[in-house]
């Protein structure tokens, strides 16, 4: 078994003189859930095309189950299943069709075709230009899955598709992962997908990883804000001082709420000089991590905003 | 090779080829049919022929042709200019889309993730190519010879199958350089734009070297120097230019093209 799935060493592409991705560093393990988290144009589409071949790397190197990525090398590639954000279909064929094309490229029948195209409610006999949006990724999720594939790639999977059918989608990857055990490598900018499926995230930034951690981990270590109400009347400029506390702000005369970067032991101690009548943590979310990142690691927060639960 | 990358290489061309195959039967067999009427008729021929200026002739292939000769007829009417673009655009616009098309609309991706090499994918589409070239060679002269049967017109057997080999290298050699640039570029477009272009430019020269002695040398440079549709039918033979300037054409262009391939960005 290998010891790594997806792996890349000082991974760096450029585009004449664009920047694509730099000196990317990481590895995702059997089993791992991967999030690959950036706004657009941060490298992601660039580092996953790297990564199944379609891009020349212009230094460094990645790997796919512990075997160099060569462009002209496909032997690994039945073991992945990839599903970009806005598939391009033979737009002339139906549906049926590109499942037998693709099977027909790997030598082999599909094993959970039918049982795809029952759960996605998917009519394969209709022409793919006549397919909406929503329908050609429910194509792509089919071709890509069908053949039980060891590893998804997933690139902004459910980009630009209604709730409801992005419940589905990533309830069938979610499916894959208990089931088979598939690792995920999952591109997005939506967060609140990243958080509800992924055990470990890396964070891109411009081209550089600025951050990859498990999930819990990048959760716990983030702000969290600390929400006191005492019995009697306080003033928050008082907590400024503890250490640990970043800012505090007054919520009205007995309550203040303070954001706490270290050290939450003793920025509690110190927030309890009054009697207190409730208290209450919060952790940050992933979007509010996300914004973290951008805006302490960079010179700001990145354009278009990041839009929880759906597409930027 | 993959069948599977072939046959939907040939199924994404299935109507052009369609069109192309019934626009070649119709204007050979056409050509063939009222030929009789020209060649029983060689005073008429004659009169046509000095109706032409020099210019004119040369513009069509015709220049020292015998008219009233089936090879010549059929080289001034079809085969010399004519022909050769019409299947020169045949075969560019395929080679243009079996890469940088397949690439520019992005379903190259669709193929490329799967487990068959780049290698293997540029070989089957050029092969596709080469099945897409037999068709319409075969479309261009089983009609004359079928047309000869049925209008007394004499067509020789091994005339039509040297046409058809000579024709296959000409088909090849203007579809491996479309299709070497198609490795080379994102569009399609451009790829047809630049092939077309040349060989419109190439039609220009092999006519300026056709009137003028001082620019006969340029003719050289072009492909209608080497295509001689009407030697082939009246002599049944080639020059060995010819075999070898095409052949080596249809041979060095589809390995530059796989070469490159291998090698580039797919990336829409």
């Amino acid at each position: 078994m290998a010891e790594t799935v997806v792996r890349c060493e000082q991974l760096t592409r450029r585009y004449g003189k664009s920047r694509g991705v730099e000196n990317l560093d990481f590895e995702v393990r059997p089993g791992q859930v991967f999030g690959f988290l950036g706004p657009n144009g941060a490298g992601k589409t660039t580092t996953i095309r790297c990564l199944l071949g379609l891009l020349p790397a212009t230094s460094g190197k990645s790997f796919l189950f512990d075997r160099e990525v060569k462009l002209n090398d496909a032997s690994d590639r039945a073991r992945i299943g990839y599903v970009p954000g806005d598939v391009a279909l033979y737009p002339a064929e139906t549906g049926q069709w590109m499942i037998d094309y693709v099977s027909g490229l790997r030598g082999a029948r599909p094993k959970s075709e039918g049982e795809l195209i029952e759960r996605l409610s998917f009519d394969p006999t209709r022409r793919v230009k006549e397919l909406s949006k929503g329908n050609r990724q429910k194509l792509a999720l089919v071709v890509a899955l069908m053949h039980n594939p060891e590893l998804l790639v997933l690139d902004e999977p459910t980009s630009g598709l209604d709730p409801i059918i992005q419940q589905i989608i990533f309830d069938i990857i979610a499916e894959r992962i208990k089931r088979d055990g598939a690792t995920v490598f999952l591109s997005s900018h939506i967060l609140s997908e990243v958080e509800r499926v992924c055990d470990r995230v890396g964070v891109i930034r411009e081209g550089r990883l600025v951050a990859e951690e498990s999930t819990a981990d990048i959760i716990a270590k983030a702000i969290r804000t600390v929400r006191v109400t005492y019995d009697e009347p306080v003033q928050a400029g008082a907590y400024t001082a503890i250490a640990g506390i970043e800012s505090v702000t007054q919520i009205d005369d007995r309550t203040i709420a303070a954001k706490v970067v270290s050290d939450l032991d003793g920025a509690v101690r110190g927030l309890l000089d009054h009697p207190i009548h409730d208290l209450q943590v919060t952790h940050a979310s992933l979007e509010e991590i996300f914004f973290q990142y951008y805006t302490t690691n960079g010179d700001g927060p990145p354009a278009p905003p990041m839009d929880e639960g759906g597409a930027a | 090779m993959s069948w599977s990358i072939v046959m939907a290489t040939l199924r994404q061309r299935r109507t052009s080829l369609m069109w192309y195959v019934i626009g070649l039967v119709t204007y050979g067999w056409f050509v063939v049919w009222y030929f009789p009427q020209f060649a029983s008729n060689q005073e008429l021929m004659a009169q046509i022929e000095k109706m032409f200026s020099e210019e004119m002739l040369a513009a069509l292939g015709a220049a020292g042709m015998d008219y009233g000769s089936l090879g010549g007829f059929l080289g001034v009417e079809y085969l010399n200019i004519f022909w050769v673009l019409i299947i020169g655009f045949a075969v560019i616009i395929v080679a243009g889309k079996a890469i940088a098309g397949d690439i520019e609309a992005g379903t190259m991706e669709v193929t490329l993730t799967q487990p068959v090499s780049r290698f293997t994918v540029a070989i089957s589409r050029y092969l596709a190519l080469v099945i897409y070239a037999v068709v319409i060679n075969l479309a261009t002269v089983l009609p004359i010879s079928l047309a000869g049967e049925l209008y007394d017109v004499k067509v020789p057997t091994d005339s039509m199958l040297l046409l058809f080999g000579v024709g296959m290298l000409v088909t090849l050699a203007i579809g491996g350089f479309a299709y070497a640039l198609s490795a080379f570029s994102h569009s399609s477009g451009r790829v047809t734009g630049i092939t077309g272009g040349l060989l419109g430019a190439m039609w220009l020269v092999d006519f300026i070297s056709s009137v003028n002695k001082n620019t006969e040398f340029l003719g050289k440079l072009t492909l209608f120097h080497y295509w001689k549709p009407g030697t082939i039918i009246n002599q049944v033979a080639a020059p060995a230019s010819t075999w070898w300037v095409f052949g080596i054409a249809a041979v060095v262009l589809p390995v530059i093209a796989v070469w490159q391939f291998m090698r580039r960005d797919v990336a829409a």
